[in-house]
């Protein structure tokens, strides 16, 4: 019986469409590392493990570079498979860096990325060891209550040779999920993620984790999802033996409702209000005039569609935008505390599903600009050369 | 190619709905408001940020206008929102019971933008090359309500908008009502700015000596209530005349004026060929007025699955800036517009205008005068000074061509023939962009996607 009711829910995916994706989360304004809190979507698995239970046996590929950074413009390869196996569902999935520190590559701090202020202080090195090749592994079930566990491992090195120390680096990711009727409830915690020695025979270069997590909980109500997450990137960075560590966090509350409807078998809107308060903080070890603080109170309001357009389209799009609440404070060492708004929130984003049965092609349109290239993402046109970008495939079997 | 036509040639399964969308398919049809805020005698849905009560008649939509995300007039150049550079903008429109409302989210003014460059202060516009004029709206919110009964539809919009960048010490907010009326053959509307202001400090930072270094410059923008009075009346079947008066004044201060021993290495002025930047503007409080008026007739004539309009109007739009030498921008036109609309089939409508002035004619004073983020307002919008005497307006023929692909109820709407000869859509060279090509790469500029539920 049970076997009859997955093998439903798949057909009702392969007809829809309705699941897919970065691109897919993108152009619906939703969040692209972790999914979205209200609208089904593959990528939920990253923020609720236990959804491996209602998403299985399809295979799916983000195409990509296979560098360890990650945009909409220049994205990371990765992808998978999530299986049904009797009671149980399971899944691999490859080269997923959502938690990714980028110690390796980003010398700003958290709070120093998005304030007008520099502070100057590194919180990495480019010498350290690059992360790469994630792994996530995924296994849930259903007994009267959804439950799955997702864990992330990446380990590598590289021995230099000569004086030179052995750089690593190595990361654990634990997530835990259940779903049980109109609730659910999620925790990612990053055990462990460090780097070491940056390719030179100085010692005592590291950056570690520090305190990286994510919980949350959903609650669905006819038409509406409630939710709470707190979501927290922390990272400290010691610049060689005997000099002082200095720490970045990036933690953001997030209190909303999110809006589902069907408005035909083959369309549907959603929309959503959150309140974000956001709080970033780089505190310089040796000089605390560097210390910066950045806090954010934002109510972002996103509206967004999708149709079938035909048997073998489905296009959808969304508009977002902080209103009334879009404040930011920010205070660099013992200045005094800048305060203002946040420019330019409206985003519009548009992609298309092209389903060619059991396979499906998901990607962005609309961002190529007025050259054909990729770069100008936001000039209204839409560019037949490249008609799709932050390209997906996945298939259903 | 012929795969690609074969493609969208397939979206068959598709119902009839009427192709009324977006700033793209407004253009395409000879609109050129500075604002783009709709057509006094086209159905468009864009109209309901010229006559509010038209939420009624979109009701239960998505519209996105496809852009950047920006606002539109915070740099060293003009930025407003064009087809070669849009900005995103859109919201939904919903209905309940009797009632109508919607949130709409991102539709900036360029005339406030516009109006900020003026107000600019002279030095700053002149010396920082990046970021110093005044902030025009960011983070817009459009909330709509309105219903109807047996013989008259209304709405009321109320506008807000504010920003603030301590980085820079700039402020700027405003504040505006909309509302609307629509009979069975007539509708008016009055739109009420109540409320913008907009100021900004730099640090002056200039060599040799001079007294004014390190001095602050304060620069501020402050409208006075604003006002737009309009009308229309169906005189025929197809025949509808209107008519519409719009009025804006502001005060403006500069806390340095013109400054010609200020100079700094790095002149915004020289870089676009005036060499006489700091000696502009003036110091302390200046009024400034903005007054537009215009009469027309407007006729849609509908034959089968096409549409074919005429339009004739008087326009009259005047800019001043109240200095000790008045600085002045002047246009007079009566452009004659024709149009059509086609849905060739199913899922496909097309659609183009030719305009040209009639009669048309421009007086400009004193540009001198203005700082240099207001001559670029002046310019683009009234042409170059003519020391106030009268000059033809030249070359006013103009030709616009749109499509819209229908996909059941989404609908994608467009510009065409803007790819130019090279197949790119210039944003810093615009005039090469109409080339005579249809441009299948770049297949639409100014997007816009509307979804109705």
């Amino acid at each position: 019986m049970k076997k009859q009711i997955v093998l439903a829910s798949i057909a009702t995916l392969a007809t829809t469409s309705a699941y897919a994706t970065r691109a897919r989360m993108n152009a619906l304004g939703q969040a692209q590392d972790r999914g979205s809190f209200y609208i089904n979507d593959t990528r939920n698995v990253f923020r609720n493990a236990a959804r491996v239970n209602q998403t299985n046996n399809y295979a799916l590929t983000e195409w990509g570079t296979s560098s360890s950074t990650n945009s909409v413009t220049a994205p990371n390869a990765e992808g998978g498979f999530f299986k049904n196996a009797g009671s149980f569902n399971y899944g691999v999935y490859l080269g997923n860096n959502i938690t990714n520190l980028n110690a390796d590559v980003n010398t700003d701090g958290f709070a120093d990325a998005i304030s007008a202020q520099t502070s100057g202080t590194l919180f990495g090195n480019t010498g350290f060891q690059k992360r790469s090749n994630d792994l996530d592994l995924f296994f849930g079930g259903d007994m009267g209550v959804e439950w799955g566990a997702r864990l992330k491992y990446s380990n590598s090195k590289n021995e230099q040779g000569g004086t030179a120390l052995e750089t690593k680096h190595s990361a654990l990711e634990l997530g835990l999920g259940m779903v049980m009727g109109d609730l659910n409830a999620y925790v990612n915690y990053v055990i462990n993620d460090e780097y070491e020695n940056i390719g030179t025979a100085a010692t005592g270069f590291t950056a570690e984790n520090d305190g990286t997590m994510n919980l949350g909980v959903g609650y669905k109500w006819m038409d509406y999802t409630f939710f709470v997450d707190y979501d927290k990137k922390g990272l400290e960075y010691v610049g060689g033996t005997g000099v002082a560590a200095n720490t970045t966090e990036d933690s953001t509350l997030t209190v909303g409702a999110g809006y589902t409807k069907e408005v035909s078998s083959t369309s549907r809107m959603f929309a959503d209000i959150s309140f974000k308060s956001r709080k970033l903080e780089d505190t310089d070890g040796t000089t605390a005039g560097n210390n910066l603080e950045v806090k954010r109170s934002t109510l972002p309001v996103t509206v967004g569609f999708e149709t079938d357009a035909t048997s073998w389209l489905t296009v959808r799009g969304s508009i977002s935008q902080n209103v009334f609440i879009n404040s930011q404070k920010e205070t660099l060492g013992t200045n005094p505390e800048r305060k203002g708004t946040i420019a330019n929130t409206t985003n519009v984003s548009a992609g298309a599903t092209l389903n060619f049965g059991k396979l499906m092609i998901d990607g962005m349109i609309g961002t190529n600009g007025v050259n054909g290239q990729n770069t100008n993402a936001t000039n209204g046109v839409l560019d037949t050369d490249r008609i799709l970008t932050q390209v997906a495939v996945h298939y259903w079997f | 190619m012929a795969k690609k036509l074969l493609g969208i040639a397939a979206l068959s399964a598709l119902s009839m709905i009427p192709a009324n969308a977006t700033i793209a398919r407004l253009q395409a049809l000879g609109m050129s408001e500075t604002d783009n805020e709709g057509s006094y005698y086209i159905q468009d849905d864009r109209n309901i940020f010229l006559n509010v009560a038209n939420i009624n008649n979109y009701k239960d939509t998505v519209i996105l206008e496809w852009g950047a995300n920006g606002n539109n007039f915070n740099g060293s150049t003009l930025q407003t929102d064009e087809y070669y550079s849009p900005k995103a903008k859109g919201g939904v429109i919903k209905s309940h019971g009797d009632f109508v409302y919607g949130l709409y989210l991102g539709n900036e003014s360029n005339t406030s933008a516009l109006l900020r460059g003026v107000a600019t202060g002279a030095y700053s516009a002149a010396n920082f090359t990046a970021g110093a004029m005044l902030y025009g709206s960011d983070n817009q919110i459009d909330l709509f309500f309105g219903g109807e009964n047996s013989s008259v539809k209304w709405a009321v919009n109320g506008v807000y908008t504010a920003d603030n960048d301590a980085s820079v010490k700039s402020q700027d907010y405003g504040y505006a009502i909309r509302g609307g009326l629509i009979g069975e053959k007539w509708d008016a509307l009055l739109n009420l700015s109540v409320g913008s202001k907009s100021h900004r400090r730099n640090t002056v930072a200039v060599s040799g000596g001079s007294t004014a270094n390190g001095q602050e410059h304060l620069y501020t923008f402050d409208g006075k209530l604003g006002i737009q009075l309009g009308g229309g009346y169906q005189l025929t079947k197809t025949g509808k005349v209107y008519g519409l008066f719009k009025k804006f004044d502001w005060e403006q201060f500069d806390s340095i004026g013109a400054t010609a021993g200020i100079t700094t290495g790095a002149s915004h002025g020289t870089a676009i060929g005036i060499t006489d930047a700091n000696g502009r503007g003036q110091l302390g409080t200046v009024d400034g007025g903005f007054t537009t008026y215009a009469i027309g007739y407007g006729n849609q004539y509908e034959n089968g699955k096409g549409t074919l309009f005429t339009n004739i109007e008087y326009r009259y739009t005047q800019i001043e800036v109240d200095y000790t030498t008045k600085a002045e921008g002047k246009t007079v036109k009566v452009p004659l517009t024709v149009g059509y609309e086609h849905k060739t089939n199913d899922w496909l409508t097309l659609r183009g205008s030719v305009t040209q002035n009639i009669y048309g004619y421009r007086e400009n004073n004193n540009y001198e005068k203005l700082s240099l983020s207001g001559y670029q307002a002046a310019l683009s919008v009234f042409g170059s000074d003519t020391n106030g005497v009268k000059a033809t307006i030249t070359n006013s023929t103009d030709v616009r061509a749109g499509a819209t692909l229908t996909f059941g109820n989404l609908k994608i709407d467009g510009l065409l023939g803007l790819g130019g000869t090279n197949g790119q859509i210039s944003t810093t060279a615009p005039s090469t962009n109409e080339r005579g090509v249809f441009d299948m790469d770049r297949l639409l500029a100014r997007v816009g996607m509307v979804y109705s539920f």
